[in-house]
């Protein structure tokens, strides 16, 4: 199929925003950066990407201060941030987040500080657990977690209300080895080819409560 | 009058739909979400895709890669034995597209 170029791209997330209420005007700045005034706040600059795997090469030319950038959005759903990419818009006072995330954040009065839901979910319990001493996002959804007096534990965070078998095959592809799947959705669960392929991946799969029962555990 | 956002994205993939259909012909597709209804602007394209086997499941991944890389498509591959275990196209009320005409996806 034709592949868009990143301007018609950063057109399609313009006209889909033209749509969103509380929107008053959308203007293409460049083949990448929007410019997004809303009726209940001032505007917002938005960076648009559109890869599977965003590294730091990608978001570089973004964080420029005179652009403005405040977030930075990748289209594609099946797609990742590397830790390095998101460091590095961090480091620069910028959000990172999905198409979705553009059209929350126009309800969100400081786009700078917009942290997805399920994001500050995971950090705030990760920094509540007192087995934990630190932890590292390797990559979106892939924490590196050190545990006091305990090995360090390698955990994919999937946020999936149905987790499927593909879903854990996917993670394994994008992410590399994980010894623990956490679903992060509180009504989420695994199917039982999931469990099957967990198996033998070598990996468990865990809810969020038995996950914080397991942080004490070798 | 050019064509809508969510009509662009439901037009290419009703594409890719069919072409990937003639390789795994047992195969069905659904939407459910946002663009299953009448909410605009969409937010994400919610897609679900039963096949066989978990080998089909892994084909149609890699062929729906380059449309899974334009747009927002929250892509969920079952085995028919996965969905039979959590019913998920009843519980979510997917509508199948994958034998009706394109005009009936997109209200």
């Amino acid at each position: 199929m034709a592949k868009y170029t990143a301007a018609e791209t950063t057109e399609w997330v313009a006209d889909n925003l033209r749509k969103a209420g509380k929107v008053s005007k959308v203007e293409v700045i460049s083949d990448q950066v929007l410019r997004v005034a809303r009726s209940n706040y001032d505007p917002f600059v938005a960076g648009i990407v559109s890869l599977k795997c965003v590294g730091e090469d990608d978001v570089r030319p973004l964080v420029t201060p005179q652009l403005g950038i405040e977030i930075i959005a990748n289209v594609p759903k099946e797609s990742y941030w590397t830790g390095g990419a998101i460091r590095l818009a961090q480091d620069n006072n910028i959000a990172t987040g999905s198409y979705g995330d553009l059209l929350r954040v126009i309800d969100v009065e400081d786009v700078r500080t917009f942290q997805p839901k399920e994001t500050e979910f995971v950090e705030r319990g990760l920094r509540q657990h007192d087995r934990i001493l630190s932890f590292d996002r390797v990559h979106d959804r892939l924490y590196r977690v050190s545990r006091k007096g305990l090995p360090d534990l390698t955990v994919a965070m999937l946020n999936e209300y149905e987790l499927t078998a593909d879903h854990l095959r996917t993670a394994r592809d994008r992410y590399g080895q994980f010894s623990v799947a956490v679903i992060t959705d509180p009504n989420g669960r695994a199917t039982s080819s999931a469990e099957e392929v967990a198996e033998t991946l070598g990996v468990e799969i865990l809810k969020w409560a038995p996950f914080f029962g397991r942080l004490n555990k070798k | 009058m050019t064509e809508a956002p969510e009509q662009t994205a439901a037009r290419a993939l009703c594409e890719e739909m069919k072409r990937i259909m003639a390789r795994t012909p047992t195969s069905r597709w659904y939407l459910f979400g946002s663009i299953a209804t009448t909410k605009r602007p969409i937010g994400d394209i919610d897609l679900l895709v039963v096949s066989e086997t978990a080998a089909d499941c892994a084909t149609i991944r890699a062929e729906l890669d380059a449309i899974c890389s334009q747009f927002p498509i929250h892509l969920l591959l079952m085995t028919t034995v996965e969905e039979a275990e959590v019913d998920f196209i009843q519980g979510e009320s997917a509508i199948e597209i994958s034998r009706a005409p394109l005009s009936r996806l997109i209200r």
